[in-house]
């Protein structure tokens, strides 16, 4: 991989040489992450506990003391509908328990409304837009910092770069002059501040590290990039999957429903008085009696989907099953469960589902707690380091050493994975172009400050950053 | 190695955990009447049409116990007989009906009466429902338990998906 040179004492020159190399570009990259890997890691940590967080947020709305008897489904979904103007219903959600109040997602021109119905009474306890919901602005800020499709891009672009870090971060951890495990496997807590910075630093990196890949690897269908070029990859290669069941962003799980026109009913009544005809009661009871997975959901027939779907929308996917009943006569159509789904959407699945933390119930979310607890103390840790080490004056990234080179063996790792993550080969070009086009022929403090090389040498192509 | 006792405890839990990552699914509506250890929910009788004496009656049985019973009869003092009725799909796609002697109730589960699977046909309405009122049913069970409830009378979905589907002010269907 290295240059090859029989020459030990030039060999170990280039090791220094590479390991300079995948410093720096650990420290710049770094510098890019730390806040948004901290942003992520809390969101995602929340996020993990979504299912408790919600119960509790719902706790007023549930274990209700009931004063009648029950109301149909339709007369509940009625009542919300009414309550707000210019809606629709969306999907019903089967309340967990029988005095529970109902939790009915409305349409309306502009955004989607959750409605909180007391079963009994029809009383409307809490109407609230979905995208205020506590866990959906978490999950906004953790897919897309707050900001569309610019946020998401940033968003993958930390996890590509992540990814970068993890990989020369194992690289800089390798033991090379220490003795035992002590700084390689844990912490030295009484050599001093400095060696305890790089310890905490070094050493949850190594641990973390595993459980971060896959966080990275599981969390790239989400992104728009990746996920995007990913459909096309599948669809050219004729491995694509009849509909994606995961959403890239806001704005395309709002169009996917924003469609749904006039409804044209045609009865194909085997009776003509309608009493063989399904209502929303018959698929809430047919959905009832399936003992799905919770949160159970009906989706009334819309234009793009004809017919009722009861669908069970649990985080941990291999255990999702979706049942279609015809619109008209309500008798089962399908029963469409994870064993049903092209093998590269279950893989996608049970990545999604260990993200979340909901593959193996508490312990996933455990793992993923302390998962992100680690990549907070790298950031903080690395932080630290840096504002400690950082010469007055200058921005304090490792200094360039002079003859620093690609050798073909990084130089396939950089391509191989800049292709893997497009985001990735994107902004390396970019920088590339920066660098050279601009910050080589002008700026020349700004270069100093930043610690680039100051050789300009026009034959190491990107060797002037290394 | 550590590491692989590590990885194979991680594992191992994991599995264990996945065995008991299953919730339990939404519970049924409060039942109306109990036969022994069935629970009687959600019933509905279906308006009958101008002129007609028939039609279909819909309800969910669950069976919170451990012991299998069966729906076996049914009748009302409002109609001359209730039947028991299966829509069977044919080789081409149509849908018949067909009276059936029981329908099972699965133990800790739920069978729920629906169109297009099984239904009670009502025959001989007498007098005439209308909405708003409830028709007086007695279920009886191979386990010789009964149980009797008041079903309202509920509109058919064609008129029901109006109200349902109240859209934008000014967009009349």
């Amino acid at each position: 991989m290295l240059i090859s040179q029989n020459d030990r004492g030039a060999a170990s020159e280039n090791a220094g040489r590479l390991y300079r190399i995948l410093w720096r570009w650990h420290f710049y990259a770094g510098l890019f992450c730390i806040p948004f890997i901290i942003i992520l890691s809390l969101s995602g940590a929340t996020y993990l506990f979504k299912n408790q967080i919600e119960a509790a947020l719902d706790a007023p709305y549930n274990n209700l003391t009931l004063s009648g008897s029950t109301q149909p489904v339709s007369v509940q979904v009625n009542a919300a509908v009414q309550s707000v103007t210019s809606s629709r219903l969306k999907s019903y959600r089967l309340p967990q328990n029988s005095n529970d109040a109902a939790q009915i997602t409305l349409m309306t021109p502009q955004k989607d409304v959750l409605v909180y119905v007391r079963p009994d009474t029809l009383a409307i306890l809490k109407t609230i837009a979905s995208e205020d919901r506590f866990m959906a602005v978490v999950r906004t800020i953790h897919g897309e910092l707050l900001m569309g499709d610019a946020g998401s891009l940033i968003v993958e672009l930390t996890a590509s770069w992540a990814l970068v870090m993890v990989i020369t971060g194992a690289y800089l951890w390798w033991p090379r002059t220490s003795v035992g495990l002590a700084g390689v496997l844990w912490p030295r807590l009484r050599a001093g501040p400095k060696v305890l910075w790089r310890d905490l630093h070094a050493v949850t990196g190594i641990w973390v590290s595993g459980f971060a890949v896959i966080l990275i690897l599981s969390g790239l269908p989400w992104t728009n990039v990746w996920g995007d070029a990913f459909t096309a990859v599948r669809q050219a290669t004729g491995t694509a999957s009849i509909s994606q069941d995961w959403s890239q962003s806001r704005a395309r799980e709002h169009n996917d429903m924003t469609h749904d026109g006039t409804h044209q009913f045609e009865h194909r009544d085997l009776i003509a008085s309608g009493v063989y005809n399904s209502s929303i009661d018959d698929v809430a009871a047919s959905g009832r009696a399936s003992q799905l997975q919770p949160p159970v959901v009906i989706f009334p027939p819309s234009a793009k989907k004809p017919d009722w779907r009861v669908m069970s929308q649990t985080q941990n996917r291999p255990l999702g099953i979706t049942l279609t009943f015809a619109r008209d006569d309500g008798r089962l159509l399908d029963t469409a469960d994870f064993a049903d789904k092209h093998p590269i959407d279950q893989a996608v699945g049970i990545g999604l589902a260990v993200h979340e933390g909901a593959l193996f119930g508490i312990l996933n979310q455990i793992i993923g707690l302390l998962t992100a607890f680690g990549l907070i103390l790298l950031s903080v840790s690395a932080f630290v380091m840096w504002r400690k080490r950082a010469p007055v004056g200058v921005l304090g990234a490792p200094p360039s050493i002079p003859h620093a080179r690609i050798g073909f063996g990084l130089g396939a790792i950089i391509i191989g994975l800049a292709i893997f993550l497009p985001v990735l080969g994107l902004s390396l070009v970019l920088i590339a172009l920066v660098e050279r086009i601009i910050l080589i022929p002008f700026f020349r403090g700004a270069r100093l400050w930043l610690g680039l090389s100051p050789m300009t040498d026009p034959m190491t192509g990107k060797g002037a950053v290394l | 190695m550590i590491t692989f006792r590590l990885i194979t405890l991680v594992v191992m839990l994991a599995w264990v955990g996945r065995c008991g990552a299953a919730q339990a699914p939404p519970g049924i509506v409060q039942p109306v009447a109990m036969a022994g250890m069935i629970a009687v929910s959600e019933p509905r009788v279906r308006l009958p049409a101008n002129g007609l004496d028939q039609s279909a009656a819909y309800l969910t049985l669950t069976n919170q116990g451990t012991i299998p019973d069966r729906l076996v009869r049914a009748d009302s003092p409002q109609a001359r007989k209730l039947e028991l009725h299966a829509h069977i799909q044919t080789g081409d796609g149509m849908l018949t009906m067909r009276e059936i002697d029981y329908i099972d109730i699965p133990t800790n589960g739920s069978i729920a009466l629906t169109p297009g699977d099984l239904h009670i046909m009502v025959k001989g309405i007498k007098p005439a429902l209308k909405l708003g009122e409830t028709m007086s049913i007695r279920l009886t069970f191979a386990s010789g338990n009964t149980a009797q409830f008041q079903a309202p009378i509920v509109a058919n979905p064609s008129a029901l998906d109006q109200s349902l589907r109240k859209e934008a002010k000014g967009h009349q269907h």
